[in-house]
C-alpha cells in the first residue's frame, strides 16, 4: 500500500468509527459504519493473493448484508416514529432485525462462522485491527439501543458465542483462528452483559481490546502464525515465554490476573439480576476457552520443545523489529484487577 | 389505480431480484438488475416522487450501463449460459418464483400476514404551504435537495467523502 | 379518447421517419450529382414503402448462438423507447404534459442506450460487440454534456417542464444569447444518434454495421426506424431549446408549422453534414469530448447559474 492510500484509507477507518460514535442520527451512523467497513478492506487485502482475496471478500459480504438489513430496520424506524434520532419504540420487528444485524456485523454466534476464515486469511496487524477496532462501532450503537434489546435473542446468542468460541478453538493450530475464536466467546460476554449493565459491557470491551492488543502484538514479533512456530519463538527471543504466558492467561480469565475482572464483574451483575442459571452456563464453558489458552501456554512457556541445535542460538542476533507500547500494554492486561472495585462503583 | 400499480411493481422487482440471484452469466445479471432498478423508480414515480424517481433512473442506470459495458466487454463467450441451460439455476429460478407467488397467495388470502411497510400516496411526498395567505404546494424531493444543499452542507461533504473513499477502494482493489 | 391522441402522435412520426429516409437517400444523392431512388412511385415517393414491405415480409433470421430472448427484446425495446421519448414533447401541445419533461427525455434517451448494448453482446459476434461497446462508450460520454448543456438552458428556463421553453424565448431565441452552447448542443446531437461524422458505431471498413450486423428482415427494420426516430426527436428538441417561439393560442396550427419547419431544416442540416464531412478517429471523438466540450460546458453551467442571480433575473417558474 502506498503513502497516498495509506494516507486516505486510515483517516477514514477512524472517521468512520468516530462518526458513528458521535452522531445521534441514524443516516450518519449507517454511513460512519459503511465508511469503515470499506475502508478496512484494502487493509484486509494487504499485499493481494488468493487467500486474502477470499477473507475481504468474505468480509464485505457479511458487512454488506448485515448493512443492509441494519439500513431497513432504520428506515423502518423511521417510518414507525417520524424521526431519525435514537428512540426507544417497543416495535420487536424493527429491534429484532436490527439486533440481528449488529450480530453479524460483530460476528456473534449463529452468525460467526466468517470471524475464523476471515483473521486467518489475513496478516497480524489486519487481523489486529479486524478484532479491535472494528468491534467497536457496532457495539457502540448496541450500547445506545440496548433499553429496547430483546431479551432472550440476545441471551441466546450470547450463550451460543461463548460456547462455539470455546468449542470451536478446540484443536486448532492456527494462532489467528485461535484468536477469533477467542474475540466470538468474550463478545459473548460482552452481549450478555448488554442485558443487564450496559456500561459493564464498555468494560469488558476496553479490557478485551487491551488483551488482545497485546497478544497480537506479541505475535508480532517474530510473525507467528501456527502453535508450532509460537513453541519455537523462544530461541530468537527468550523474553515471549514469559510475556506471552500472561496475557494468555488473562485472556482466559484467570483470577489474579486483569482478564478476570469483566468476567467476575459480570457474574456479579447477572446474580444480582436473580440470573443464576446463566452465569453458570458461562463460566462453565468459559473453561473450553481455557483449555485452549492452556495448551497455548503449555507448549509455548511450559515446556521446551524438541528442536535442532542451531534453533537454540538464534537469540544472539538483536532484533530488529521495534513493537511500540507492547510493555506498557502487557502490563495493562496483567496488573489491572485492582482497579475492578472502581469500575463496579462507576455503574 | 396507484395502489393496483405499486403492487404489481413490487412483484416485478422481486422477481427481478429473484432473476438476478440465480443469475447464470454475468451479462444476465445486469439485465436483472435493470429490469428491478428501473421497476423501482417507477414504484417511486408511482407514489409521487417524481423528481427522485427520474434523478434515481438517470444516474443508476447510466452508472449500470459503465457495468454493463464491462460485463459484456468480459463475459463473452461462445455458448453463454442462459436461465434454461443448466437444471440447478432453472430449479432454482422456478422455486424463487413458486415461493413469490405462495407469499403472494399468503398475503391476498389469509389475514395473519401484516404488511410491514405501507405504501404511501401523493400525500408523504408534497408539502403543504400556507404561508402568506396563498396555499400552495409542491414536491418534496426538489425540497429535499435545496435542503440538502443549504442545510446540510457537512452531511454532503461526509456522504461525497464516502463516495470518494468507496470509488478510491474499489480502483485500489482491482489495481 | 387516449387511444385516438395516441395514434395521432404516433402515425405522424412513423410517417416522417419513413420518408426521412428517402429524402436522406435523395439528398445524398443530389450532392453527389446523381439522382438517388427514383424507380418506385412518380420520383421515388414509395421507396420507403417498398423498403420496410421488404424488410418485413423477410424471415427474421438470428444467428444459432445468439441469446435469443435478448436479441429480441434489444430492437424491440429500442423502437418502444423512441417513440416514448415524443411524449412529453410541446408541439404545442405534448401528449403528456410532464413537470419534469426533460429530465424524463434524459433518462429515457440513456435507457435506448442498453438496446444498443444488449443487441451487441446477444448477437454473439465480435464485431457486433465491439460495435456496440464503441456506441455505447460514444453515446454515454456524449449524454453527459447533453445533459449538462441542457441543466444550463434550464437554469434560464426556471423548470424541467419543455413548455415553458417557449414562453422563456418570447422575445428572443435562446440560439443568440448562448450560442456557444448551441453549438455544443447540435454537435453532441450529431454524436448522441451515431450520425455521421461520428458514425464509428458502424465504420463500415472495420466493422461491418456494427451492433445490428447480424439483425435482418423486422428486427433490423425496428433498429432502423429507432435511428431515424431519434434523429427528428433529437432534431425537434434542438428546435424547442433554442429557437423556439410563443405559440398563438388563436392560431396554435401555425406553431405547429413553423415547429416541424425548423425541425425539418435541422434534420437537413445532419443530411448535408452527412454528405460533407469525413469520419472521425475514435480517440479524436473521446479528445473532442472530455477534452474540449466538457470543460467548457461545466463553466457555462456555472456561468449560467451565477448570472440570473447576479443580474436577478431568476426565471419566475423556479421553485
Amino acid at each position: 500500500m502506498n503513502l497516498a492510500t495509506t494516507l486516505v484509507i486510515y483517516p477514514t477507518l477512524f472517521m468512520g468509527t468516530i462518526i458513528t460514535l458521535l452522531s445521534s442520527h441514524w443516516l450518519l451512523m449507517w454511513i460512519g459504519l459503511e465508511m469503515s467497513m470499506l475502508a478496512v478492506i484494502p487493509i484486509l487485502m494487504g499485499k493481494a493473493n488468493p487467500r486474502s482475496t477470499e477473507a475481504a471478500t468474505k468480509y464485505f459480504m457479511t458487512q454488506a448484508t448485515a448493512s443492509m438489513a441494519l439500513l431497513m430496520s432504520i428506515l423502518l424506524t423511521v417510518m414507525h416514529s417520524g424521526q431519525w434520532t435514537i428512540i426507544y419504540t417497543n416495535n420487536q420487528t424493527t429491534s429484532l432485525i436490527m439486533t440481528l444485524a449488529l450480530l453479524m456485523k460483530l460476528g456473534l454466534a449463529p452468525f460467526h462462522f466468517w470471524v475464523p476464515e476471515v483473521t486467518q486469511g489475513v496478516c497480524l496487524k489486519s487481523g489486529m485491527i479486524l478484532l479491535t477496532w472494528q468491534k467497536i462501532a457496532p457495539l457502540s450503537i448496541l450500547f445506545q439501543i440496548s433499553p429496547v434489546i430483546n431479551q432472550s435473542l440476545t441471551l441466546t446468542s450470547a450463550i451460543m458465542s461463548i460456547l462455539l468460541g470455546g468449542w470451536g478453538g478446540l484443536n486448532q493450530t492456527q494462532l489467528r483462528k485461535i484468536l477469533a475464536y477467542s474475540s466470538i466467546a468474550h463478545m459473548g460476554w460482552m452481549l450478555a452483559a448488554l442485558i443487564y449493565n450496559p456500561s459493564i459491557m464498555l468494560f469488558n470491551l476496553i479490557i478485551y481490546i487491551v488483551l488482545t492488543l497485546s497478544m497480537f502484538l506479541t505475535l508480532s514479533i517474530n510473525n507467528n502464525s501456527t502453535t508450532l512456530s509460537l513453541s519455537l519463538a523462544w530461541s530468537s527471543s527468550p523474553l515471549i515465554i514469559i510475556i506471552i504466558l500472561l496475557p494468555l492467561l488473562s485472556l482466559g480469565g484467570l483470577p489474579p490476573l486483569t482478564g478476570f475482572s469483566p468476567k467476575w464483574v459480570i457474574i456479579q451483575e447477572m446474580v444480582k439480576n436473580n440470573n443464576i442459571i446463566l452465569p453458570t452456563f458461562m463460566s462453565i464453558t468459559a473453561l473450553l476457552s481455557l483449555y485452549f489458552y492452556l495448551q497455548l501456554t503449555y507448549s509455548t512457556s511450559l515446556t521446551l520443545f524438541p528442536s535442532t541445535n542451531n534453533t537454540k542460538t538464534k537469540w544472539h542476533f538483536q532484533p530488529t523489529k521495534k513493537i511500540i507500547a507492547l510493555p506498557s500494554l502487557i502490563t495493562l492486561s496483567t496488573l489491572l484487577i485492582p482497579l475492578t472495585p472502581s469500575m463496579i462503583i462507576l455503574n | 389505480m396507484i395502489l393496483n400499480m405499486v403492487y404489481i411493481f413490487s412483484v416485478l422487482f422481486i422477481l427481478g431480484f429473484i432473476c438476478f440471484s440465480v443469475k447464470p452469466s454475468p451479462i444476465y445479471g445486469g439485465l436483472s438488475l435493470v429490469v428491478s432498478g428501473g421497476v423501482g423508480c417507477g414504484i417511486i414515480l408511482v407514489c409521487g416522487g417524481s423528481f427522485l424517481g427520474l434523478l434515481v433512473f438517470l444516474v443508476y442506470l447510466g452508472g449500470m450501463m459503465v457495468v454493463f459495458g464491462y460485463t459484456a466487454a468480459m463475459a463473452m463467450e461462445r455458448y453463454p449460459d442462459t436461465w434454461l441451460s443448466s437444471g440447478v439455476v432453472w430449479g432454482s429460478l422456478i422455486l424463487g418464483f413458486v415461493a413469490e407467488a405462495l407469499f403472494l397467495y399468503a398475503w391476498a388470502k389469509l389475514d395473519d400476514i401484516e404488511m410491514v411497510v405501507e405504501f404511501y400516496n401523493m400525500g408523504s411526498w408534497v408539502v403543504y404551504d400556507v404561508e402568506g395567505g396563498s396555499v400552495g404546494f409542491f414536491s418534496e424531493d426538489p425540497a429535499g435537495v435545496a435542503a440538502i444543499y443549504s442545510y446540510n452542507y457537512w452531511l454532503m461533504f461526509v456522504a461525497g467523502w464516502s463516495m470518494f473513499v468507496g470509488l478510491f477502494i474499489a480502483l485500489e482493489l482491482t489495481r | 379518447m387516449f387511444m385516438i391522441n395516441f395514434l395521432t402522435l404516433i402515425i405522424p412520426i412513423l410517417l416522417a421517419m419513413a420518408f426521412l429516409t428517402l429524402m436522406e437517400r435523395k439528398i445524398l444523392g443530389y450532392m453527389q450529382l446523381r439522382k438517388g431512388p427514383n424507380i418506385v412511385g412518380p420520383y421515388g415517393i414509395l421507396q420507403p414503402i417498398a423498403d420496410a414491405l421488404k424488410l418485413f415480409i423477410k424471415e427474421p433470421v438470428h444467428p444459432s448462438t445468439s441469446s435469443i430472448v435478448l436479441f429480441t427484446i434489444a430492437p424491440t425495446l429500442a423502437l418502444t423507447l423512441a417513440l416514448s421519448l415524443w411524449i412529453p414533447m410541446p408541439m404545442p401541445h405534448p401528449l403528456i404534459n410532464m413537470n419534469l419533461g426533460a429530465l424524463f427525455i434524459l433518462a429515457t434517451s440513456s435507457l435506448a442506450v442498453y438496446s444498443i448494448l444488449w443487441s451487441g453482446w446477444a448477437s454473439n459476434s465480435k464485431y457486433a460487440l465491439f460495435g456496440a461497446l464503441r456506441a455505447v462508450a460514444q453515446t454515454i460520454s456524449y449524454e453527459v454534456t447533453l445533459a449538462i448543456i441542457l441543466l444550463s438552458i434550464l437554469l434560464l428556463n426556471g423548470s424541467f417542464n419543455l413548455s415553458t421553453l417557449s414562453y422563456t424565448q418570447k422575445n428572443i431565441w435562446l440560439l443568440l444569447p448562448t450560442w456557444p452552447l448551441a453549438t455544443m448542443w447540435f454537435i453532441s446531437t450529431l454524436a448522441e444518434t451515431n450520425r455521421a461524422p461520428f458514425d464509428l458505431t458502424e465504420g463500415e471498413s472495420e466493422l461491418v454495421s456494427g451492433f445490428n450486423v447480424e439483425y435482418a428482415a423486422g428486427p433490423f427494420a425496428l433498429f432502423f426506424m429507432a435511428e431515424y426516430m431519434n434523429i427528428i426527436l433529437m432534431n425537434a428538441l434542438t428546435t424547442i431549446i433554442f429557437i423556439n417561439t410563443m405559440p398563438n393560442p388563436l392560431h396554435p396550427e401555425m406553431f405547429t408549422m413553423n415547429f416541424m419547419l425548423k425541425t425539418l431544416s435541422l434534420t437537413a442540416l445532419f443530411l448535408w453534414i452527412r454528405a460533407s464531412y469525413p469520419r472521425f478517429r475514435y480517440d479524436q471523438l473521446m479528445h473532442l469530448l472530455w477534452k474540449n466540450f466538457l470543460p467548457l460546458t461545466l463553466a457555462l453551467c456555472m456561468w449560467h447559474i451565477s448570472m440570473p442571480m447576479i443580474t436577478s433575473s431568476i426565471p419566475p417558474q423556479t421553485i
